[in-house]
């Protein structure tokens, strides 16, 4: 496939996704929704995604929310499914606002009453990381780049961690770094895979595989100043086949432009 | 002949008349049968009673070293990690600009954190709410390493 088509397919799924979240969620705000009583004050936060608008007014994980632009969210008590109704009636209340129309939260915090303000924003992740074609060509004249197993990987892609047991024939070092700078050009790793397993999908003997000897080799070329992030692709219908180690592959899943001096 | 001979030729002259007084009894046969069927019995009892036990033994023991592995390697809490990392990461000077493996784990987190609150409106039980956690706490730390290493990089 065409690396710029796979690319546009991957920011739409970041986009269907993010649309895809409650209203809530979107916001950038994880709410204990699960019961009446763990929502008898409020709605109690789980925590904010970085970056977000929930993150950017200063909501905390513990902080209690109260009421959201007048809307009081305590002792709503349960929906017919047994679960919070301050959850639904945050989420109508969120879903009911104009995109330029402010935000008014009050929350308790340690005991304290708290008002964040904000204007409301959309806060749906889309992936903005700029694709490395665009920058590589510019700066042909870099000579180095960078392989990173920094595990930020999409799991609903079954993308999982890697560990780079040998680059060009030696052992990459530091240890513990998760990338490493590269002239620009091609490489020969070896690369053994970090799956869980539990996301396997074939029971606890999974664990007896032995990843070493299951390690593949993958050749890598690295263009100048950008950044190759390597993953372990769990190939799901193989995934009891560690005899042949048919069951992953390692694969390049992104290259980001990114200077390596 | 000899002296040997002659013996034998004695007793094998008494022996009909020692026969017929020393007769065994006519149960005798079925009754050494039985104690032998009764005694095989019992010796088999026996051995099925020790592999049994040894058995048992077995899985008591692989019980117990299970419980005990358990309980040597206590559970993480990922929900009291991930917000405890989340804490930290609050901590740190807002970026002007994110990099860019920051951004990519920000989308990733943003993803998962859908997938989390889903997960808690459809009530779902603690068992498929803990991997979740993990990947988030997995997630903050990656970002939490990064944003550290620009801030230094900035210093």
């Amino acid at each position: 496939m065409n690396p710029r088509i796979a690319l546009a397919s991957i920011l739409l799924l970041c986009s269907a996704a993010a649309s895809a979240a409650s209203p809530s969620a979107a916001l950038g705000l994880l709410v204990d929704s699960t019961s009446a009583q763990a929502a008898h004050d409020g709605l109690r936060v789980l925590g904010t995604t970085p970056g977000s608008v929930a993150d950017q007014l200063g909501l905390r994980p513990g902080d209690v929310l109260v009421d959201v632009n007048g809307v009081s969210l305590a002792n709503l008590g349960a929906d017919p499914g047994g679960r919070a109704l301050a959850a639904a009636t945050l989420n109508s209340s969120l879903a009911g606002l104009a995109p330029a129309a402010p935000l008014r939260l009050r929350v308790l915090r340690n005991g304290v009453m708290l008002a964040m303000n904000s204007p409301q924003r959309t806060a749906a992740a889309v992936d903005s990381v700029v694709p490395a074609e665009a920058v590589a060509d510019a700066s042909a004249s870099g000579s180095c780049g960078r392989i990173s197993t920094f595990d930020v990987a999409p799991r609903n892609q079954h993308l999982y961690g890697a560990t780079i047991l040998l680059l060009d024939g030696v052992t990459p070092g530091p240890s513990g770094t998760p990338s490493f700078r590269v002239s620009a050009g091609t490489h020969k790793l070896l690369v053994a895979e970090k799956i869980p397993t539990r996301e396997m999908g074939v029971g606890p003997y999974a664990s007896l595989r032995s990843r070493r000897d299951n390690s593949k080799e993958l050749t890598v070329t690295v263009k100048p100043n950008t950044t190759a992030l390597l993953a372990a692709r769990l190939n799901t219908e193989k995934a009891a086949d560690f005899a042949h180690g048919a069951y992953w592959d390692p694969v390049i899943w992104r290259e980001i432009a990114e200077n390596c001096r | 002949m000899n002296e040997h001979e002659l013996n034998l030729r004695d007793l094998a002259a008494r022996l009909p008349a020692s026969a017929t007084t020393h007769m065994p009894p006519a149960d005798l046969w079925p009754r050494i049968a039985a104690t032998h069927l009764a005694r095989h019995r019992q010796r088999r009892g026996r051995r099925l009673a020790i592999a049994g036990g040894a058995l048992a033994l077995v899985a008591a023991l692989a019980f117990t070293a299970s419980t005990w592995r358990h309980a040597a390697t206590p559970a993480i809490d990922w929900q009291a990690r991930a917000q405890a990392l989340e804490l930290q990461l609050d901590a740190l000077p807002t970026p002007a600009a994110s990099e860019p493996l920051a951004r990519l784990a920000e989308t990733e987190l943003a993803r998962l954190d859908g997938n989390l609150q889903a997960a808690y409106d459809r009530g779902a039980p603690p068992r498929d709410l803990d991997p979740l956690w993990q990947r988030r706490s997995e997630l903050l730390d990656a970002l939490l390493s990064v944003r550290r290493q620009g801030h230094s990089s900035r210093i």
